[in-house]
């Protein structure tokens, strides 16, 4: 008996569910040598700025507890290095991509979206919470209802691209700020990006990050960011990409059963390069074994007593 | 680049602290450079601990088998400690750029600080093999803790050694070594080759850039991908960050600004 994967996320389809999330699979060829690209959901391109950025000082990764701290700080070649170079190699693989973009200002965005939409990019995701990079206010966009609108609303006008809108999870109320995205005209909302979060060697008693505080991500994570999942699948019309700790088949059911659309996973790849592929096949294996025909049928299916 | 399963061929020790794992697997020691890495997962149930690691490529046989050389150090390494014969392990390699000692160069002089002798032992082998002079510097904090002694003489390698307690070779360190043989030997046509901490790596580059010899070295430096997705491994260098991962973990000297 075969299962159908296959999801719509806006206009693209996926062919399955398990996408892999930016800043953790570059844009695809940094892994082509060990993972089968054609069986990935989508790849969510490392974000990229209107310019260059070098990026925070080192150290940048700190190991915690079922998880990594990093303050990468958006390191990219910027906007026209992507469209020379990156775009021709994600236009000759097979795989869906979402280009990830960010910037300080609303500005930015808007700039970055119109640049992108005069190539034909089908998906854009609005990368407005990352943790490791201040905007002019001091404060990501997604931490503020009305900001997250606004920001959304003005390049919604720019694209017909799928714009899917990456949220922070360093939030009071995610429904507030996942709807305040849904109303403005996101066609999905992606959550979690990380947690602020922070370590220090005893020994020197300086933080283990060069940029002092990072974005903690991994398995430590992963029932905080299912909570949030499971409160914005029912608060929204729109699908929700669940993402979060997930290193499982396991893991990747729970998201969509409570609510997620599509399930996307980060910090996996850098364990075991073949997370997306395997928890493919194991969430495959689950439907049959199941007996449920299509993956939509699973979604939100989580039963509150 | 390989993700393979590879069998436990050997776990010695060879010191009080450090440890030589021998490893057979289809592709990698094929492929694999001096100065590359392997990135192994080593982990219990339980996730901890949670990233691959790091380790040099420390030489290769018969087209199939490789080895590290590691060093006692926390969680990883001590379960490293406990492979035996028969076991598999996830290894992913040959990753990163090695070193690159050019044909022009009549000597070639290898600088290893501890355990940083790991990546300099397979050099030393290709270099021999090419029939080149090698001048092995090597040191340790003490006697007990000098690494390879054996395996340097089946290559025909006599070390100059150096320890701290001057317990076996000169008393001081591996640099010295360096600043001696390099102010007692015409200065054209070397070049030196160095593995160590980062301390002593800065050391070797000074010394290096005032006898103006040039001089590649092997960072150290915290990973997760180790295939340049993650961009955690950022290296200072006077065009900006690079990555230990890939663009490194060898790089020239003179293009690291050093903290």
């Amino acid at each position: 008996m075969g299962v159908d994967l296959a999801v719509k996320i806006g206009q693209l389809t996926l062919k399955n569910p398990v996408m892999v999330s930016s800043g953790t699979f570059g844009c695809g060829r940094e892994y082509e040598e060990l993972v089968d690209l054609k069986e990935v959901g989508a790849i969510v391109t490392k974000t990229i700025t209107l310019r260059e950025r070098e990026g925070n000082k080192p150290p940048r990764i700190a190991e915690t507890c079922a998880g990594i701290l990093n303050a990468i700080g958006l390191e990219n070649k910027g906007l026209n290095y992507f469209c020379d170079t990156t775009l021709k190699y994600l236009n000759s693989i097979k795989t869906p991509y979402i280009v990830s973009i960010a910037g300080e200002e609303e500005k930015d965005y808007s700039k970055l979206i119109k640049a992108l939409d005069k190539l034909n990019i089908k998906a854009i995701e609005l990368n407005i919470s990352c943790p490791n990079v201040k905007s002019k206010k001091n404060r990501m966009f997604s931490q503020d209802a009305r900001a997250t609108f606004k920001l959304v609303s003005k390049v919604r006008k720019l694209t017909k691209a799928t714009l899917i809108v990456k949220l922070s999870p360093n939030v009071t109320d995610i429904k507030e700020i996942a709807l305040a995205a849904e109303d403005a005209g996101a066609q999905a909302v992606s959550l979690v990006n990380t947690f602020l979060g922070m370590a220090i060697d005893i020994h020197s008693r300086k933080p283990k990050l060069g940029n002092v505080t990072g974005g903690l991500s991994g398995p430590a994570i992963k029932p905080l960011a299912l909570r949030m999942v499971y409160e914005a699948a029912n608060a929204l019309k729109i699908p929700v990409i669940g993402q979060g700790g997930i290193m499982s088949p396991e893991d990747g059911l729970e998201f969509i059963i409570a609510g997620a659309a599509a399930i996307s996973i980060g910090t996996a790849n850098f364990i075991e390069p073949q997370s997306a592929v395997l928890i493919k096949k194991g969430i495959e294996k689950y439907l049959i074994k199941n007996k449920i025909k299509n993956i939509k049928q699973l979604r939100g299916t989580v039963k509150i007593f | 680049m390989h993700q393979e399963k590879a069998t436990v061929l050997k776990n010695k020790k060879v010191t009080s602290q450090c440890y030589r794992l021998q490893l057979r697997s289809k592709n990698i020691a094929r492929e694999a450079e001096p100065g590359q890495f392997l990135h192994i997962r080593i982990f219990t149930k339980n996730q901890k601990p949670f990233l691959r690691r790091p380790f040099a490529i420390h030489s290769t046989k018969n087209r199939d088998e490789f080895s590290v050389l590691y060093k006692i150090r926390g969680e990883a390494t001590k379960l490293m400690r406990e492979l035996k014969k028969g076991d598999k392990i996830d290894v992913i390699g040959p990753l990163g750029s090695g070193f690159k000692p050019s044909r022009e160069a009549r000597k070639y002089v290898l600088v290893a600080g501890g355990i940083g002798l790991a990546p300099l032992f397979f050099l030393a082998k290709k270099l021999i093999d090419n029939k080149k002079e090698v001048i092995f510097t090597c040191g340790a904090r003490t006697k007990n803790e000098l690494l390879c002694g054996k395996e340097l003489s089946q290559i025909k390698i006599k070390p100059i050694l150096a320890t701290d307690d001057g317990s076996q070779g000169v008393k001081g360190n591996v640099n010295d070594l360096l600043n001696n043989y390099l102010t007692k030997n015409r200065k054209d046509k070397i070049e030196v080759f160095a593995a160590g901490p980062g301390m002593m790596l800065k050391e070797t580059a000074r010394i290096c850039e005032k006898a103006g010899v040039r001089l590649e070295v092997s960072m150290d430096e915290i990973m997760a991908c180790g295939v340049g997705a993650c961009l955690g491994c950022a290296v200072k260098t006077k065009n900006g960050y690079k990555l230990a991962c890939k663009d490194g973990p060898v790089f020239k000297a003179e293009d690291i600004v050093w903290a």
